[in-house]
């Protein structure tokens, strides 16, 4: 029974493995993408870091309202108000500037008469990308509360009160990431759904091939009339799928750490994913291979052709990236979560990335909860695969 | 030998093969003679255990494919009609593959592939990729893959369709060899020259059922014409059908 089983196993690898297109579907793609997310997601870290610190410019109107004292403190936070004549509102509406400051008559005045002063940020979320507007805004928010309890301080300390009664609770914040941790924030969210796009895509090419494209080459009826047994002929072909799709997450996910690390540190500024994070990956996608590549079978197993299983696969990646997604948004809450299928080694890989603490038997559950839902699809696989029906229903 | 009991298939209300019975001994060829769709290619499947009989089952060297499927196939090749083959595989490659299921392996399996490569003279394809082969050629890896177990029983489904003069008489060579190397053929065909000329015995099938069956000039004899084209013609038309004698005879038994 092995030997034949193995006998298909080698056969379709050969087979595969001479196959070009096959080739780059299986390995070549989530390699690309793989490195693609390891390039991405420490330049990502790296730029968000970089532009808190990045001088930042802003069209105003009413500078001359603003005051020396109000400017000085703009300038601690790097931040320069720009003249802007026209209308303010209709360039930043446009997208044109992400924010803009409107500066009222009697600014000054008001501050020095110990009134308040009203200031008006225009802002404009959608514009500049991910580090325009939301940005901006923040920054200039932080810079003129900062500006704020300076001058009432001083208030206070004019009548000679103490400064901390406006301080009844302080929170004092310590951001104790490390740099790993920080390197891992984007990755919790990343490797979720690339480990779901590759135990897909890996294996696609290969598990439509051996079915689908046996039975469209007219090959399948001669197998079937050797001595191979319907669950030896499948169990064979499912060897040869889960092999070419643990080729690319072992690939990918080493490429992932590769590229990562072969970054400059000006780039990553020291925030790296440890090797054990691609381990846990691996592990825990492994078995999510194998499951997918028996759902692939069951998809193919049912079609005729090489491109009604095309059309038929496809939507097997939408199926598997939704529970990534889901893991990537919304972190397990309990064991048993772990227990589902695709959820629970997504929501496994998110932990392990920002080296959260991993609940009990989190990694075994999110393990078997691909080996059963394998054992259980490749019943049904077989079921499926009624000799009589795969080759000659019309 | 393969004796076929009793087999029957219906689709719905068509009935695709319905009570075929004949033995085919080894030694001899004995063809399966019908119209397109009389249920030729039904009953070799069911021989070869590809489709599952509703009534009746075949023996094939002493194995009831029905019960035993899997040692009814090791001692049985089948040559069947389609004629795909693996397009990244060389001829060599894929006889291997094919050896190996029935426990060939190491020296025994290389020498036989060999074997097989000269049997059907291909020795100009056996180490090239099978991508872009003629049909005569795949022809011949399908024949391959069918004898590289050296089975006693082998059966083939209108193995000179589609081929060239050539490959024809290539194929009609095979057959005859393996008749004279004792093995038990059984084909199917709708040429009747071809029947006339390479049967030992024949089968006639119309509508699922056995028309006729002997040897060619018995049948040409019962039928009362002077060569096997009529002799089809008289015995498996509609009336053929009702007066053949083996019909009876089967239908008493």
């Amino acid at each position: 029974m092995l030997s034949r089983i193995a006998n298909i196993w080698r056969k379709e690898l050969m087979d595969n493995i001479r196959d070009r297109k096959a080739l780059t579907q299986a390995i070549l793609i989530p390699l690309i993408i793989g490195v693609f997310y390891a390039v991405f997601n420490p330049m990502l870290t790296a730029a968000i870091i970089a532009r808190a610190k990045e001088p930042l410019t802003i069209p105003a109107q009413g500078i001359e309202h603003a005051g020396p004292a109000f400017l000085s403190v703009l300038k601690t936070f790097a931040i320069t108000l720009e003249p802007f004549e026209g209308d303010l509102e209709v360039k930043i509406r446009s997208g044109e500037t992400a924010a803009g400051l409107i500066i009222p008559a009697g600014f000054s005045q008001q501050i020095a008469d110990e009134q308040s002063a009203t200031l008006t940020l225009l802002t404009n979320q959608t514009a500049g990308g991910i580090f325009g507007g939301r940005f901006s805004a923040e920054r200039l928010d932080l810079a003129i509360n900062t500006y704020s309890r300076i001058v009432s301080v001083a208030r206070l300390q004019v009548r000679q009160l103490d400064a901390d009664l406006l301080n009844p609770v302080t929170l004092d914040t310590r951001d104790l990431a490390t740099p790993e941790q920080l390197a891992g924030v984007l990755a919790a969210f990343s490797l979720p759904i690339l480990l779901a796009v590759i135990v897909v895509q890996g294996g696609l090419f290969i598990a439509i091939d051996v079915t689908a494209g046996e039975k469209e080459r007219g090959t399948l009826e001669a197998l079937l009339a050797t001595p191979a047994s319907d669950g030896e002929v499948l169990l064979g072909k499912l060897a040869a799928v889960f092999t070419i799709s643990a080729i690319p997450v072992v690939l990918t996910f080493i490429g992932f750490w590769l590229s990562s690390n072969l970054l400059p540190e000006s780039v990553t500024e020291g925030a790296l994913l440890p090797f054990s994070v691609i381990l846990g990956a691996m592990i825990v996608g492994l078995p999510l291979a194998l499951f997918m590549s028996v759902v692939l079978m069951i998809v193919s197993v049912r079609t005729k052709a090489f491109k009604d299983a095309q059309s038929a696969a496809t939507p097997v990646m939408l199926a598997a990236m939704v529970p990534a997604f889901v893991a990537a948004f919304a972190p397990a809450t309990n064991t048993l979560s772990f227990l589902i299928p695709i959820y629970g080694p997504a929501a496994a890989l998110s932990i392990m990335a920002v080296g959260g603490i991993m609940p009990p038997f989190a990694v075994l559950f999110s393990i078997l909860s691909s080996l059963i839902a394998a054992v259980a699809g490749f019943a049904l696989a077989l079921r499926f695969f009624n000799r009589e029906r795969m080759l000659y229903s019309a | 030998m393969i004796e076929i009991r009793g087999l029957k298939k219906h689709y719905g209300d068509v009935k695709a093969v319905d009570g075929v019975s004949f033995t085919c001994p080894d030694g001899q060829i004995t063809g399966l003679l019908g119209p397109n769709g009389a249920g030729k290619t039904t009953t070799l499947r069911m021989i070869a255990g590809l489709i599952k009989p509703m009534a009746g089952t075949a023996i094939v060297g002493g194995y009831d494919v029905t019960h035993n499927p899997q040692a009814a196939r090791r001692v049985l090749g089948m040559q069947s009609d389609m004629t795909g083959v693996y397009p990244r595989l060389t001829t060599r490659e894929q006889l291997r593959y094919y050896g190996r299921f029935y426990g060939l392996k190491g020296r025994a399996l290389d020498d036989r592939v060999e074997a097989v490569i000269r049997e059907l003279k291909m020795e100009d394809i056996a180490d090239r990729r099978a991508e872009g082969f003629s049909r005569g050629q795949r022809q011949k890896i399908v024949l391959g893959r069918a004898l590289v177990h050296d089975p006693r029983n082998i059966i083939m489904d209108e193995p000179t369709s589609g081929l060239d003069v050539m490959a024809v008489r290539d194929t009609r060579e095979t057959i005859r060899l393996f008749r004279d190397q004792g093995r038990c053929v059984l084909f199917s065909t709708h040429y009747m020259d071809e029947a006339e000329r390479l049967c030992d015995q024949i089968a006639i099938i119309v509508q699922g059922q056995i028309a006729a069956f002997g040897a060619p000039p018995a049948l040409i004899a019962q039928a009362g014409k002077d060569n096997l084209e009529d002799a089809f013609v008289a015995l498996a038309g509609r009336e053929g059908l009702h007066i053949s004698e083996y019909a009876r005879q089967v239908r008493e038994a």
